[in-house]
This record gives C-alpha cells, sequence and structure tokens, in this order.
C-alpha cells in the first residue's frame, strides 16, 4: 500500500538534519547567552554525527577524523572559549531583548522555503538523500547569516557565524562526503583563529564602548560630516 | 620549484620570527629584508615561468596569469615594506602604539603577504579559500590597531561582512567539489583548479550556475563589489597608512584573481548551454554598478582616505566589467588597469598617509599649504595621481576606453 | 478501513463514547493522584472525580439574575460538541466507522465550538472575572489552532488523508520509522495540548486566584450539573488530546480487527499508554512553573514554529527521497 521506508542510515540522517535546523532556529531567539551557548554546542555534536554516520555508511575513513575535529572544535572548545569569556565579561546572566521575536523567527522559515527553492535545481549528486540535506544546510547557512543581521548583541552574532559555518560543513559533507583532508585542516585552522580573534575583540569592543550592544558602534557615518 | 618555496617561506619564517623580536628598529629592517626575500624569489619563479611555460607542484601551480600578479604583489609588499619602517617607528614615537603592538603589526604584515602569496600560486580551490580567509583573519586585528573606537568598529565590520562573505564563498567551493565527484573523481583532483579547467565542459551545468552565484557574492565581498563593499571604506581608512595600502593595493587584486579563476572554470561549464554568458554577465553587472556608486559616493567624502577607497572601489568595478566582457582585448586592459591601480594605489595611500600624519588629521580640507612646507611631495602625489582616469594620457585610459 | 454498513462496528460508537465518559475523570483522577505523591503527599483516589461529579448532580444549580439563555445553554453545548468530537478518533480500533464520515478539520470544528460557547458563557454574567478568563483563553487558542492545524497536516500530508483513523492505519503499517517531521508535529502537538487543555505551563487546573486562572474563571459561576457538564467537558477534552497524541504517534496496540480478542488487546494497550501520559504530565507539572500570561504567546509561537518545521521538514526531507 505504501512504499518501503528508507533504510535506517537515511532515517537517522534526515532526522539529525532536521535537528540541526531545529537548534539553528533555537540559536536564532535564544535571548539567554549560556543557553545559546550550549545550543551551539549541541548544533556542533549534530554535524558530527552526521559525519560519523555518512562515514560509517560510505566507508570513507578521512570523515571519521572529520568528525571527531568537528566534534573537538565546535562542540567542546569553541564554547569552552565563549563561556570563558563570557565569564571574563561578567555576561553570563544576560538576557537580550529582542524586538519582534515572532518575525524573526518566521523571517527564518521562509528563509528555510527559499533555501529549498535554490537547491531545487541540483539533480544529480551522490550520497544518501544529499539534495535534501543540501537544502537544510543552505537553510542553516542562511538562518545563521539572518541571526548575525537581526541580534544585537555581538556574541549572538559570533554564535550566528558560527553556525553558518556548521551549515557549510554540513554541506560538505551531504554533497560531497567531505572536503580532501588538508582543506578540512585549513578550515578547521581558520575557524579556530576567527574564534580567538573574536574573543580579543569582545575585550576590544567592550572596552571602548562600555557594552557589546553593536547598536552603540556607529561613530563612523558619513553624514555627520556634512 | 624551489623558487616557489622559497617564495612562500620567506614571509611565513618571518612572520614567526618577527613575532619574537623585541626590538623595533630591527623588526622594522627585518621586515623590509623578508619582503625583499620573497621579491628576489618571485622574480626567480618569474624567470623560470618565461622560460618553461609553467610550473607546477603539489597544490602549487603557477602560470602566465598568476606569475606578474606574484612579482606585482612582492614588490608593493616590498616598498611598502621600506616605506612603514620610518612611519611607523614616528608613529610609535608619537605615542599612538605600543612595542607590543609593533610586533603584533610586523608579524601580522609577513602573515599577510603570506596568505596572499599562497592564494595567488595554488592550484587547489580549497586551499584557495583558506588562504582568502587567512588573509581576512592577519588584517583585522591591524585595522584596529590605533584602538581607537572608530577603528574598532571599522574592524569588526571587515570582519563580520568578509566572514560571511568568504563562508558564502565557502559554500560556492563546496558545490563545484560536488560537481566535480562525478567527473574527476574523489579526492584532491575534484578540487585542483587544473583539473577542473580541463574537464569544465562536463561539469553539471545546474550545479555550477549556483555556485557561481555564491562564489561571486563571497568572494565580490572581499574585491569590494557594490552592495557588498560597506566595509571597505571604513576599513582602509582606520588602518594604520601601511595596511591602507596594502589592503587597497594588494588584496582586492586577490579576490579578483580568484572571481576570474572560477569564472574560467564555469564558462566551460556553461558553454554551449542556455545560460552560456551568465558568469561574464553577472560581473558585468556587478562591476558597473560598483563603478557608478562608487562614483556617486566620491563626491560626499570629506575624509581623504576615504576618498581613495571609494575610488578603488570604482576601478575594482572597472576591472570586474572588463573581465566579464571577455576576449583578449578586454582582458588585456583589465590586468593592465590592475598592474597600475595596484602601483598608483599604494603610493597614493603611502602619500596621502604621509600628508595626514604632517596634518594631524585625515578631513581633506584641513590638509593646506603642503605645497610650501613638502615640495617633493608634492610632485610625487602629482605622478601618482596621473593614472587615474580623470587625466590622460595614462596607462589606465586604454582600459577605460 | 471501515466498513460503514456493518452494524456491528457501529455498536463501537456508543462503547466508545461510554468508555470515554467514564474514563475521564478517572484519568484526572490518575494525573492528580500522581501529583499528589511526586509532591509527597496521598493525593486523591483516582475515582474521586467521578464521586464529585455524582456530588454535583445532586446539587442545586444557581443562575445569577443577569444571565441569559446561554449561559443556561452553554453546558450543554460544550458537553455535547466535546462529546461527539470523542467519538470521532481512533480509540481502541482503527474499523470505527465514525471517523469516516468525520475528520481532523471537523474534529477542530467541534473542539472550537465548544470553546465559543464557553467564552460566551464566562462573558455572560457580566463578572469581571468571567470576562477576563474568556478574553485569555480566546487569546491562548487564537494562537495554538494556527499549530495544531500545521501538526494534523503535517500528520494528514504523509498518510495522503485526514482521516484520523487513516493516517493511524498508515503509521502502524509503516512500523517504527524515525520522521523528522513526526517528531517535530509531536513536540508542537504536546505543547498546544498543553495549552488547550489549561495545564502547567500554561494555565493551573487547580487555581482561583484571579492572577492565573483562565479556564476557571470561565466557570467560575456555576454551580451543580451545569458545573458538572463543563467539568467533565474539560476531562474529555483531555483525554481526547491525550488519546490523539498516543494513537496518532505510537499507534501499536489498535485492533485491526472486531474480533472481542482484538478489541480487549486494543482497549488495554490504550489504557497503559494514557497512564504513561498521565504520569508523564504529573511530572511535567510538577517540574515546571506556569508562565506569566505575556510568556504564553511566546510559548505558542514555538509550538507553531515547530509544527511548521514539521511540515517543512516533510516537504524537504520525506516527499522527495
Amino acid at each position: 500500500m505504501n512504499a518501503m521506508a528508507p533504510p535506517l542510515l537515511g532515517q537517522s540522517l534526515l532526522l539529525l538534519a532536521a535537528l540541526t535546523l531545529f537548534l539553528s532556529f533555537a540559536l536564532l531567539g535564544q535571548t539567554r547567552l549560556t543557553a545559546a551557548i550550549h545550543q551551539f554546542a549541541w548544533q556542533g555534536a549534530m554535524v558530527a554525527a552526521v559525519t560519523a554516520l555518512v562515514a560509517a555508511g560510505e566507508g570513507a575513513r578521512h570523515l571519521y577524523l572529520s568528525a571527531l575535529l568537528t566534534l573537538g572544535l565546535k562542540s567542546l572548545l569553541i564554547p569552552w572559549m565563549l563561556h570563558r569569556l563570557a565569564r571574563r565579561l561578567e555576561m553570563e546572566r544576560e538576557v537580550e531583548r529582542l524586538h519582534h521575536p515572532a518575525v524573526l523567527l518566521l523571517a527564518g522559515t521562509v528563509l528555510v522555503v527559499f533555501a529549498y527553492w535554490v537547491a531545487l535545481p541540483i539533480e544529480r549528486i551522490g550520497g544518501h538523500a544529499s539534495r535534501n540535506i543540501l537544502a537544510i544546510s543552505l537553510a542553516v547557512v542562511l538562518i545563521g547569516l539572518w541571526m548575525m543581521v537581526g541580534r544585537r548583541q555581538v556574541v549572538a552574532q559570533v554564535l550566528g557565524f558560527m553556525s553558518l559555518e556548521n551549515g557549510l560543513f554540513l554541506a560538505a559533507v551531504a554533497a560531497a562526503r567531505g572536503m580532501p583532508l588538508v582543506v578540512e585542516l585549513g578550515v578547521a585552522f581558520d575557524v579556530l583563529v576567527a574564534a580567538i580573534l573574536f574573543g580579543i575583540f569582545f575585550f576590544h569592543i567592550s572596552e571602548s564602548i562600555e557594552s557589546l550592544d553593536v547598536d552603540r558602534l556607529n561613530r563612523l557615518s558619513e553624514e555627520e560630516t556634512e | 620549484m624551489s623558487a616557489l618555496w622559497l617564495m612562500l617561506a620567506a614571509p611565513a619564517v618571518g612572520a614567526l620570527v618577527l613575532a619574537a623580536v623585541p626590538s623595533l628598529p630591527l623588526a622594522g629592517w627585518l621586515n623590509t629584508a623578508f619582503s625583499a626575500a620573497a621579491l628576489a624569489a618571485a622574480l626567480w619563479v618569474g624567470e623560470t615561468v618565461s622560460r618553461h611555460g609553467e610550473l607546477a607542484s603539489t597544490y602549487l601551480r603557477v602560470d602566465a596569469f598568476n606569475v606578474y600578479l606574484l612579482v606585482l604583489t612582492t614588490f608593493v609588499g616590498l616598498t611598502t615594506a621600506i616605506f612603514s619602517r620610518p612611519y611607523m617607528r614616528e608613529v610609535c614615537h608619537q605615542g599612538r602604539l605600543t612595542r607590543r603592538r609593533m610586533r603584533l603589526y610586523h608579524a601580522m604584515y609577513q602573515a599577510f603577504l603570506f596568505t596572499m602569496l599562497l592564494a595567488l600560486s595554488t592550484d587547489s580551490l580549497g586551499i584557495l579559500w583558506v588562504a582568502v580567509e587567512g588573509a581576512t583573519l592577519s588584517t583585522v586585528l591591524l585595522v584596529s590597531l590605533y584602538r581607537t573606537p572608530e577603528s574598532i568598529e571599522a574592524a569588526w565590520k571587515y570582519f563580520i561582512l568578509c566572514g560571511v562573505g568568504i563562508a558564502l564563498a565557502l559554500f560556492g567551493t563546496v558545490l563545484i567539489y560536488a560537481a566535480a565527484q562525478g567527473v574527476t573523481g574523489e579526492g584532491d583532483a575534484g578540487l585542483s583548479w587544473h583539473r577542473l579547467y580541463q574537464n569544465a565542459a562536463r561539469l553539471d551545468p545546474g550545479v555550477m550556475r549556483i555556485a557561481f552565484v555564491f562564489l561571486l557574492v563571497g568572494y565580490g565581498t572581499k574585491v569590494g563589489l557594490v552592495p557588498m563593499h560597506f566595509w571597505l571604506p571604513d576599513a582602509h581608512s582606520e588602518g594604520p597608512t601601511p595596511v591602507s595600502a596594502v589592503l587597497s593595493g594588494l588584496l582586492l587584486n586577490v579576490a579578483l584573481y580568484a572571481v576570474v579563476r572560477l569564472k574560467m572554470i564555469v564558462d566551460g561549464a556553461l558553454a554551449g548551454g542556455p545560460t552560456a554568458q551568465l558568469a561574464g554577465h553577472l560581473m558585468m553587472g556587478f562591476g558597473l554598478i560598483s563603478f557608478l556608486v562608487a562614483v556617486f559616493s566620491l563626491r560626499r567624502q570629506k575624509d581623504i582616505k576615504r576618498l581613495f577607497s571609494y575610488s578603488s572601489i570604482e576601478h575594482m568595478g572597472l576591472m570586474t566589467f572588463a573581465l566579464g566582457m571577455g576576449g583578449p582585448l578586454a582582458t588585456f586592459a583589465a590586468l593592465l588597469h590592475m598592474l597600475v591601480h595596484s602601483l598608483a594605489k599604494s603610493a597614493i595611500f603611502v602619500g596621502v598617509g604621509h600628508a595626514s600624519h604632517i596634518a594631524g588629521t585625515q578631513r581633506i580640507e584641513r590638509i593646506r599649504g603642503l605645497i610650501r612646507t613638502q615640495p617633493r611631495w608634492v610632485g610625487g602625489c602629482c605622478w601618482g595621481w596621473r593614472p587615474s582616469p580623470a587625466f590622460r594620457p595614462s596607462a589606465s585610459s586604454p582600459a577605460s576606453s | 478501513m471501515a466498513d460503514l454498513l456493518n452494524p456491528a462496528a457501529w455498536l463501537l460508537v456508543p462503547v466508545q463514547a461510554l468508555l470515554f465518559l467514564v474514563g475521564a475523570p478517572l484519568l484526572a483522577g490518575w494525573i492528580r493522584q500522581w501529583k499528589g505523591r511526586l509532591q509527597n503527599r496521598r493525593g486523591p483516589a483516582p475515582w474521586q472525580p467521578l464521586r464529585d461529579l455524582r456530588k454535583l448532580f445532586a446539587k442545586e444549580a444557581l443562575v445569577a439574575h443577569s444571565a441569559s439563555t446561554v449561559f443556561r445553554a452553554a453546558p450543554y453545548v460544550v458537553f455535547a460538541s466535546t462529546l461527539l468530537a470523542v467519538c470521532i478518533v481512533p480509540f481502541i480500533s482503527i474499523l470505527q466507522p465514525a471517523t469516516a464520515i468525520a475528520d481532523m478539520i471537523v474534529l477542530v470544528g467541534f473542539l472550537a465550538l465548544g470553546r465559543f460557547f464557553l467564552a460566551l458563557a464566562g462573558m455572560d454574567v457580566g463578572s469581571s472575572f468571567g470576562g477576563m478568563g474568556s478574553s485569555r483563553e480566546m487569546l491562548v487558542s487564537a494562537l495554538a489552532e494556527p499549530a495544531m492545524l500545521m501538526a494534523v497536516f503535517t500528520l494528514a500530508m504523509s498518510a495522503h488523508s485526514t482521516n484520523l483513523s487513516t493516517v493511524a492505519e498508515y503509521n502502524l503499517a509503516q512500523g517504527l520509522v524515525l520522521r523528522p517531521s513526526y517528531l517535530f508535529a509531536l513536540l508542537g502537538l504536546v505543547l498546544v495540548a498543553v495549552a488547550e487543555t489549561g495545564r502547567i505551563p500554561v494555565d493551573n487546573p487547580a487555581t482561583h486566584l484571579e492572577l492565573t486562572m483562565i479556564h476557571e474563571a470561565m466557570i467560575l459561576e456555576y454551580s451543580g450539573r451545569h458545573l458538572a457538564l463543563m467539568e467533565w467537558a474539560a476531562q474529555l477534552k483531555l483525554m481526547l488530546y491525550g488519546v490523539l497524541l498516543v494513537n496518532l504517534f505510537f499507534p501499536w496496540g489498535l485492533a485491526q480487527t472486531l474480533s472481542p480478542a482484538a478489541l480487549l488487546a486494543g482497549l488495554m494497550a490504550v489504557a497503559a499508554k494514557l497512564a504513561a501520559l498521565g504520569m508523564a504530565l504529573a511530572v511535567g507539572e510538577t517540574v515546571l512553573a506556569k508562565m506569566r500570561l505575556f510568556r504564553v504567546p511566546l510559548f505558542l509561537n514555538l509550538a507553531f514554529l515547530l509544527t511548521l518545521l514539521g511540515l517543512l521538514s516533510h516537504i524537504i526531507l520525506e516527499a522527495g527521497a
């Protein structure tokens, strides 16, 4: 009466991809900093799990290494660094006030639909249910982008950037069974350096404008010279 | 072979050494020395390529296109290093910078050169991405070197906007890799520009179309194409003068080079189909819009460095337009324009930086009377400003016509 | 597929209604007993709500001077619509014919009818508590209904039908399948169920403080048999949502034939599932605190987002693959 359900591996991949997307939304609307960092860590763990499953399914050994790399970097190291930063800047209990939380989240769903539309023409890509997971990963990228635009607090913007990188990693795993190891190491290194630089920046910004609200970063403008 | 490795090793080693050297005068001389070594190695590479046609190794490839960019980059790197030595010493004496930050400055300067040379000489699209992102990361701290609120804001904007742009470029790179899987097989060959260029006709046009859009938007952010240009005037005007010189003169070129390399693959993939000219048309569109927006914004500028950074946007827009048009004449014009623009713009920023340092401000109306106090500088500037499209005849007029 | 011409099958309908009428107060009592135990008390016996209903029916129904016919009619309308609604969900068997003539949209409609009259009744007497309760109830249901519809559409799109029995049968035939769309729809529907049945964290069913009551405010003026009918209707609604959650998402145990053995097994299976759900609800109510009313829209936004994601997951991840 109905089609055979896809095998367990495919189902788990879809489930993990969907949970990654859900965590993107959770990050988008999460105003408490420590909760947001934890959700980001979970998202990194989901992406690492997807990588490990694809490695198991395809027999690609180097993917186990990149799964480990993602887990270590995105799930453990960077959240730890952000926690330490939040503690030093005394921001742990800070709650950001979102202007229009409903609009923020619903715009995210529009981005999901848009990502699906963009990915529709990609017919021939190998792997398990790859085109759909590619659409999900593009959605995660776009939601990360939207988070950087729509949130005012700098740590939230950084989390948006990192979640964008999570989406890119998911795309690489889904579409192409991971990039060559050299490139992955390079990307991981870049992400780590970026995280360190973000940390340095928070201190500079917090010292210079006494807050971490980017709306206050508004001295450079072309109108004031008229 | 060894020339290539030497050329890459010189700035890499320089970065590590300069991070450890505490003495400021020594650091200035070392900076110049390492840049000179890189230039010498690049000239050697150029000579080898002119004899053999191209130079290839694992992950590296130098052919007729990027060899002159390598020489240009190392040359401008050297001239700016020569200028930066006394200039930064003066700035340090004025008290605007500490010794520790000078160490950071010198180390990051060499690291920046290294990433640019790596981006220009690599064959792998993945390493190209890593190097361009590395170039952004190494200059972010340099833009905010003076630690004023304005420079921190500029550096933050630069970091965020370029980081986002680069991330989109990575998505495009992933798509290309995915499209290449079926054609070149697995592994590194899927990212090798050379292999992709050879097999371009067999790549799936649908995927390549989407990939090129992402790549153009991504790398175009670093080129300064409108509407992704908002970081450029701030970043180029708030950093120290040598940093503005290399950012304007060199980094924009590297990003444009990346776009052109990718266009070559995409054109091969789309050829013969209904959207064969897509890449060219997109580049022409973005280039034209950048040119127009920059030209209209030039009038409103009161800060001299911002004025010249909008001029950079204008020139890059023109070059993108010409490279989008394709064909041998337009491509030659664009490459000549690239050469002249790099030389002239770095010279201009150096001169302008010197002037604003003397006058103590970057506002145009307050920098006055220099022809009396600094006549030689004025003469140099006049020569430097000639290549701008407003003055004829000059090297960039064939490009603009 | 249910056979509409089989009189034996139609017997299931009044049997189901009776089972619901007896079971709903039992379920409410079960939850209350477990809440008591979790709070270190002994808790009332599970059949205490039945005793309460019997007591209320024997008492006199007092009606205010300013009450209109709506006030007198509302308990009957609310009770009747909820009773009709419980007849059209698959309870112990998927072959129940009433589900074939009324689908999930009709179910939502019945519940809306009941809610409408409940709100009217709250406003009818003109007391401030009643009006406040009605406006709060309308806020909650206006935000919860789109989420419920989304969850229901997700299920309908998977099973290609809006008939609840067909959906349960489809899920039964598929076996254990990890579907992200179902996961999201389940989570969203749980949040909606909590909101619609007036449990913590949306509304406290045991409070009469003006700051905190929603459902209790609307039935504050009722007494005697009117109050009995209103309370019974609320308990039926709770059991209805419970049955929807357990039988649509975890349909194992539903009878696929009309043999007495299968029906009995179905009854025991659904009773066990409801008991487990009741305990989970008791734990949730003990652990969570009731939210401020102004945070309820955020809660329901989350529910809507989850169900919308479920629908999108279905279209993006499952329909094309």
